[in-house]
């Protein structure tokens, strides 16, 4: 084989892998070790080179493998040469880029670790206490709180069911805030779930897959137990604070700052007119109207007054409130402001109340005083003034007796002797009031004083009087001096309610009330006395007010009349009461207890006809002027008088008259004697001297008892001052007749 | 290759014409090259790729090692921006 054969054909070979190589047994003698060694050179390239593609498909595929985990696609033999691919060095890119992943990932999981360190802190520093618990409820996690919140379990709660733990009662655990989430797949907060005595607000959370089911849940419990007692307790002392506000006999009102109403209780709403719900808000002064009593031109303004002067107000009495309606009240009021903790004031508190009532009561008592004293002062000169009426009256008798009957003259003494007689039961109104005052009573059939009261009063009036008096009227245990004022008073203010004229009827009947009758009386026999007039009537709410004392309608009146009217009655053991209605007239009517023996009074035969007097009569009077007229009227009627200025007088002449044998058939005895022996006394004297003594006991007034129960203080008779010379007489005669005689 | 001391604001590496995961490797060890400074937010690596692939690819490889990444299109070519507190510096 030449060389240029074997040249080509090695060139061949080391092109072609697979060509066969040439033999060096055909070359030249010389040639043949030169073919062998480029023939094992071949066989050594085609090793490396088959090695060299599998080094490098061995490099692609673990390329593609790296590559697929980064996750992009498989490299493409076309895409980059071999040659390219060693220089681009892949694999060294990818582990440097692992590399970087991995510290990527290392600061991750660094990151992720304080994260948890965080969560991990939160979880056990929050206020809360929190549970994990998995979709069977089983407990994943929880934290402290939790567990301080629960300690009934003990030991480990891994994988315990919640229930167990929490709410360790079946029916509760029925109603469990976590199965609700796992039926809502939603956030689900209860307020207040009780578990044992305690209360927790509990938000369950969902933890959902990627499916979104539900596959944990975490539970946060707040305690909520002294929050609820708090508010409880909150609520039960606001609800005390209304309750109080509500219970108190004041009005309160409260305002803000400027002024403006806040609250007002109910006796506020009341008195003012307002609903709370109409005046918060509103100035103080739309809804409390408040002004001075006398000045009375602006509202007072209590709330800045208040917040000016940084102190409470007082307005006493004189500031009155006037309602929505126009209504005026009489009203105290204390006005303070109100602070908070730091003594800032944050508003205005007002409580009133209406004292109009307490006022007029002040009135009336300040009244009572007024009438007592003048009680006292009429009391005081009572005595002097029935001495005057005594002398006068005993004088107008006397001219009376010395002129022609039923002349102008007679007629005009007449009169005056009636004036007399009014004067004295004017005096007696007064006396009523005075302490004592205790009924003089004597039986006595009332049908003349009843006649003679009503014309009287009603002289110059332009009303009819009417009387309808039954004719067999029972007889009376009376004072009639005050039955007789009582008829006048309910005379005139019959009269007074007629101003136009009209019909006033005086009935007079008798009647037994039984055991079960509304009268406020005793059973027995009464007389009723009717005093119907025909008058403007009584307004319904001053019927149950009529008989107070001091309570008026008219503009002068005193208040006294009807009060007078009922004392009497009481002090009679009676009762006196009012029908009316406005416009139809009024009806007083009252009752007196019948007497139980008939008048002990005999019919007085007629004046004329007094028999005239034989006998001696002592007279002890420290009254000059009583003395001499009693001497005269009674010498004139044929006795023989002696008199005596005071007890001892008397004695010494009772004793002396004795001894001569000329005893006093009458002894007529003042009760009171001012420096000396009164009656009461020198009878008790006269008694033991001779126990046959007929002494009539004469007082112009007295709160003595022994005026009106004389008959124990050994009197025989009483004879009231002033008194006329008929009445003397007739009790004289009385005295002296058998009937007196031990 | 740029020095250390005065890295570039910003490395642009044009792979328009080749195709994932040439890009990406050629991203890849650009990435490694320069990885401090752009760690440190000192230096952004912009590629300019044609290979919808590659936009997908690179995101997902680099994200992975801890980069971020915001793609753009531009007419012809998608720019990948890839560095650390892109979204305060550059435009969407």
């Amino acid at each position: 084989m030449k060389i240029q054969e074997l040249v080509t054909a090695l060139h061949h070979a080391c092109q072609n892998p697979v060509a066969p190589l040439p033999d060096h047994r055909l070359a030249d003698n010389e040639l043949a070790p030169l073919v062998a060694l480029a023939v094992n050179l071949i066989e050594e390239n085609r090793a490396l080179k088959s090695h060299n593609r599998k080094a490098i498909c061995y490099i692609r595929d673990k390329i593609n493998q790296l590559l697929q985990v980064i996750g992009t696609l498989p490299l493409r033999p076309e895409e980059l040469e071999d040659d390219t691919l060693l220089t681009l060095d892949p694999i060294g890119v990818v582990a440097e880029s692992f590399a970087q992943i991995l510290e990527h990932q290392r600061e991750t999981n660094k990151n992720l670790e304080l994260a948890m360190e965080e969560i991990e802190a939160i979880f056990e520093a929050v206020g809360c206490g929190v549970l994990v618990v998995d979709e069977k409820m089983r407990v994943q996690a929880y934290n402290r709180q939790v567990k301080l919140m629960f300690p009934t379990f003990t030991g480990s709660w891994d994988g315990i069911p919640c229930h167990n733990i929490v709410c360790r009662d079946s029916r509760l655990s029925q109603q469990c805030p976590f199965r609700k989430v796992l039926d809502t797949g939603e956030i689900v907060h209860f307020n207040d779930w009780p578990v044992g005595d305690r209360y927790f607000d509990i938000v369950a959370t969902p933890i959902k897959n990627r499916t979104g089911k539900v596959v944990k849940g975490v539970l946060l419990y707040h305690d909520t137990t002294s929050q609820k007692m708090a508010a409880s307790a909150l609520s039960a002392e606001k609800e005390r604070l209304a309750v109080t506000l509500r219970s108190i006999a004041e009005g309160v009102i409260t305002t803000d700052v400027d002024g403006n109403v806040m609250l007002m209780n109910r006796v506020a709403e009341e008195l003012t007119g307002w609903r709370q719900r109409e005046a918060c808000g509103q100035p103080t002064c739309e809804v409390f109207w408040i002004v001075d009593e006398k000045s009375r031109s602006h509202c007072i303004k209590l709330p800045s007054d208040v917040i000016s002067s940084g102190d409470t107000i007082e307005l006493a009495g004189d500031t009155v409130l006037i309602a929505r309606d126009g209504y005026e009240r009489l009203v105290s009021i204390t006005a303070a402001p109100i602070r908070d903790h730091d003594r800032e004031t944050v508003g205005v508190v007002m409580v009133f109340r209406d004292i109009t009532e307490q006022k007029r009561l002040d009135e009336e008592i300040l009244n009572a005083r007024r009438i007592e004293s003048l009680g006292i002062l009429a009391g005081g000169i009572a005595h002097d003034f029935n001495n005057l009426l005594t002398g006068i009256l005993g004088n107008i008798t006397l001219a009376r007796m010395t002129s022609e009957p039923s002349t102008p003259l007679a007629e005009k003494l007449s009169r005056a002797e009636k004036a007399c007689l009014r004067a004295r039961d004017l005096t007696q109104q007064l006396l009523t009031f005075s302490k004592g005052g205790a009924p003089v009573r004597k039986t006595a059939t009332i049908t003349d004083l009843l006649k003679e009261t009503a014309l009287f009063a009603l002289r110059g009036s332009n009303v009819q009087c009417h009387l309808d008096i039954s004719p067999d009227l029972w007889p009376v245990e009376v004072d009639e001096g005050q039955i007789a004022q009582v008829v006048n008073n309910l005379v005139i203010n019959a009269d007074q309610a007629m101003p136009d004229g009209g019909t006033l009827t005086v009935g007079a009947d008798n009647i037994t009330v039984g055991n079960r009758s509304h009268l406020p009386l005793t059973a027995g026999r009464y007389i009723k006395i009717a005093v119907q007039d025909t008058g403007t009537g009584i307004e319904p709410d001053h019927l149950d007010k009529i008989f107070d004392p001091y309570f008026s309608t008219k503009k002068k009146g005193s208040g006294l009349g009807l009060a007078s009217c009922f004392a009497i009655i009481k002090k009679h053991d009676g009762s006196i009461s009012v029908e009316s209605k406005p416009g139809q007239g009024a009806t007083f009517t009252f009752y007196l207890p019948a007497a139980k023996s008939a008048p002990v009074e005999v019919p007085s035969p007629p004046e004329e006809a007094t028999p005239p007097g034989t006998g001696r009569i002592l007279i002890m009077d420290d009254e000059e002027m009583i003395l001499e007229l009693a001497k005269e009227l009674l010498t004139a009627d044929g006795f023989q008088v002696e008199t005596a200025t005071d007890g001892k007088e008397a004695i010494a002449a009772y004793q002396k008259a004795m001894r001569a044998g000329e005893t006093f058939d009458v002894v007529i005895m003042d009760l009171t004697i001012p420096g000396g022996m009164g009656g009461k006394e020198t009878i008790q004297r006269l008694r033991e001297i001779d126990p046959g003594v007929r002494a009539i006991v004469s007082s112009g007034y007295s709160t003595d008892a022994a005026m009106a129960d004389f008959v124990s203080h050994g009197f025989k008779a009483v004879v009231p001052k002033p008194y006329r010379a008929e009445m003397l007489l007739r009790i004289i005669h009385r005295v002296m007749s058998d009937t007196f005689r031990n | 290759m740029n020095t250390a001391d005065t890295p570039p604001t910003t490395i642009e590496i044009d792979t328009r014409g080749q195709v994932c995961p040439s890009t990406l490797l050629i991203t890849l060890q650009q990435l490694n090259t320069h990885k401090d400074a752009i760690r440190q937010g000192q230096t952004t690596l912009r590629v300019k790729t044609d290979n919808r692939h590659s936009t997908v690819t690179i995101p997902g490889a680099v994200k992975n090692m801890g980069y971020e990444v915001i793609v753009t299109k531009e007419k012809s070519y998608y720019v990948i921006l890839i560095g650390r507190h892109l979204a305060g510096d550059q435009q969407p």
